[in-house]
């Protein structure tokens, strides 16, 4: 299964989309999750609580989730502010995740 | 360009070198100041995110002077590197220079680090799945 | 040559905070802030006018342009009439994460910019003002 926001996740959107996701993984029974954020130019604190929600109740239903897409300054601020995307992988694509998911679902 | 104290270290932008199929290399030298490391940071971060690529060697045996404060610059945009699906390691860092680095706070853990470039390529080479031969 | 000028907002609901951090992005970068620079100080915004919608029910967002030392800068100033942080040090140090991010917004915001200042005062509200310099 796989998810791609293509715009800019809003917050009230962002949660409305994650309740959204989390009911598509119950009704397909996907086994993983790729979340495509190369659109979003912006994460903060609250989105990466999202994603770590998202993450979280993916895995108690036992699907992976592989963030993909994160763009330079993405990645770097949340370095510097010290966020952990804990229980998320991440991966430079779609291609990519799919590989880190495959592994995943290995073990 | 910005303007600056140093003048060897503003003059020239560090190159991104292509080395192999999803290999690219950093030559750090000289004085690696905060604005040096910036624009380390901005190309090793933009590069990766235009070209596939899964490693990046830092070689920082070049490297004349350094504060810890860039230091960690350096080891923050490691970490956003693996963010972004690549992995960067360093070399020409002598196990006592690391051990330096690590006793004045420069967080180094899980993160590679060689001595030589010989053995970062190794490394590198060895996960990629690429084997060197001698032709006889 | 269009003057960049000191821009407020209100903010009253999740919108708004959106909007703070693009029009904070937007003034960074017609001073000439680097793309890395603009998301650094967006996303401090953000974190800043959430905490106030979050725990203030709402606050004030001021951007403009500064003048230091020669140097040319942008400073935000995020204010709120909540009821104050009554432990800042723990709220700087990351703490609060329970509550569910004011600490994590501080203290985040803190190592995004250059300049971080705080004064808060229990039952009067809180006042942020962060600058980063080109």
């Amino acid at each position: 299964m796989i998810t791609s926001p293509q715009v800019a996740l809003h917050d009230k959107m962002a949660v409305q989309f994650k309740d959204d996701i989390l009911r598509r993984i119950v009704e397909t029974k996907a086994k993983g999750l790729v979340f495509d954020i190369s659109a979003i130019d912006i994460v903060d604190s609250f989105l990466v609580r999202q994603i770590g929600e998202i993450a979280t109740a993916a895995n108690i239903m036992g699907a992976q989730v592989v963030v993909v897409g994160l763009r330079p300054e993405v990645a770097m601020t949340l370095v510097e502010m010290g966020f952990s995307l804990k229980g998320v992988h991440t991966a430079r694509d779609l291609e990519k995740g799919l590989e880190v998911l495959r592994k995943a679902g290995k073990r | 360009m910005e303007k600056g104290k140093g003048g060897q270290s503003e003059m020239v932008p560090t190159p991104i070198v292509e080395a192999w199929e999803g290999i690219i290399m950093v030559p750090v030298v000289g004085i690696l100041d905060s604005a040096r490391a910036k624009q380390i940071t901005e190309s090793i971060l933009e590069h990766i995110a235009r070209v596939k690529t899964d490693i990046v060697i830092i070689s920082i045996g070049g490297i004349s002077a350094v504060d810890t404060k860039t230091a960690n610059h350096l080891i923050r945009t490691i970490h956003a590197a693996k963010l972004m699906g690549t992995e960067a390691i360093i070399t020409g860092i002598r196990p006592d220079v690391a051990m330096t680095l690590v006793s004045l706070g420069v967080e180094l853990s899980g993160i590679m680090t060689f001595s030589t470039m010989h053995e970062g390529l190794e490394y590198a080479f060895k996960k990629l799945g690429w084997k060197v031969e001698k032709s006889k | 040559m269009a003057q960049e000028s000191i821009e407020v907002i209100e903010v009253r609901n999740e919108a708004d905070i959106v909007n703070a951090r693009v029009r904070a992005k937007a003034m960074a970068e017609a001073l000439g802030f680097s793309y890395m620079d603009q998301t650094r100080i967006a996303t401090a915004v953000s974190e800043l006018s959430r905490n106030a919608f979050q725990f203030a029910g709402g606050g004030k967002v001021t951007i403009m342009p500064v003048d230091g030392e020669g140097r040319k800068g942008i400073e935000i100033v995020v204010e709120d009439q909540g009821s104050g942080i009554k432990n800042l040090d723990l709220a700087l140090k990351g703490g609060y994460s329970t509550a569910g991010g004011l600490g994590l917004g501080l203290s985040g915001s803190k190592k995004l910019m250059d300049e971080f200042n705080i004064h808060t005062e229990v039952g009067k509200g809180t006042v942020v003002t962060i600058r980063k310099w080109l």
